[in-house]
């Protein structure tokens, strides 16, 4: 189970994250339950599907326990 | 040149031995000196492992012959405020500091996501990713989001320093930072095919 990029982006902006425009793309960052979360979202990922390890990785730092989680918390958005 | 460079070590060794003001010499005597973790003068001390700790003062009315020194002889200063104490900055070659920070490496791990069909870096050691439908496309943009993440890192160095996971990452943005091209980049990160 995976996500698309411009799915994470749309769950960053719903958790609070800001947007910081980069030359290459968009970096996310803030607190997520008390955590600090960086994510780097490159322009040229925007319609592609996040890589499953790379997914997992943002996964537990956005504070989801599971896939299924995130994607209940992205259909809620 | 070779004169030169002998009149400059002379006073540099004059200003480390402390003769280049009188008022070093006197305040060197203070009774406190034993009590102290530091010895020497107010304004040219030298902490319990033997590095002196120059004054602002000093160090602002001597600062080519204390870099010329630093560069050339692989001496490293620490300045600060001697008088009322606190941190100090050091002053180290660049040459060296990279030879310091190259304990720091990079294991980048590539892997294929049969899932995505696509190739995938991850650095764990900075929380870099980079993804793409070939190897090649995956490396260039871990490369891009990388610089991203360092100029960030720089950016808000204040707050990253504040924080423990980010301030381990330090080292590792530094020798990043110190990388003049794309190649001598992909070398550090361990990504040269």
């Amino acid at each position: 189970m995976t996500t698309s990029f411009r799915d994470l982006e749309r769950v960053c902006k719903a958790l609070g994250l800001k947007g910081i425009p980069k030359t290459n793309g968009m970096l996310w960052k803030g607190f997520v339950k008390g955590k600090f979360v960086r994510i780097m979202i490159h322009k040229h990922s925007g319609g592609k599907d996040v890589p499953t390890g790379t997914f997992n990785c943002y996964l537990k730092e956005l504070g989801f326990s599971t896939a299924q989680e995130y994607n209940e918390f992205l259909n809620s958005i | 040149m070779k004169k030169e460079n002998v009149k400059r070590n002379r006073e540099i060794d004059n200003y480390e031995n402390g003769t280049i003001t009188k008022k070093e010499g006197r305040q060197g005597d203070s009774k406190d000196e034993s009590r102290s973790l530091v010895k020497g003068g107010f304004m040219n001390m030298e902490n319990i492992g033997g590095m002196k700790i120059i004054g602002l003062k000093d160090f602002r009315n001597n600062v080519s012959d204390i870099i010329f020194k630093v560069i050339n002889n692989f001496q490293v200063v620490l300045t600060g405020n001697v008088k009322k104490g606190g941190p100090t900055v050091s002053i180290i070659s660049t040459d060296l500091l990279e030879d310091i920070l190259e304990k720091y490496e990079f294991n980048p791990e590539i892997t294929y996501d049969e899932e995505t069909k696509q190739h995938e870096i991850s650095l764990k050691e900075i929380n870099a990713f980079g993804s793409g439908d070939t190897k090649e496309e995956a490396i260039k943009i871990v490369l891009d989001n990388v610089m991203a993440l360092t100029e960030d890192f720089f950016e808000d160095i204040e707050l990253y320093m504040r924080m423990d996971p980010q301030k381990k990452q330090y080292p590792y943005f530094m020798r990043i930072s110190h990388c003049k091209t794309e190649s001598e980049l992909l070398k550090v990160l361990n990504l040269v095919q």
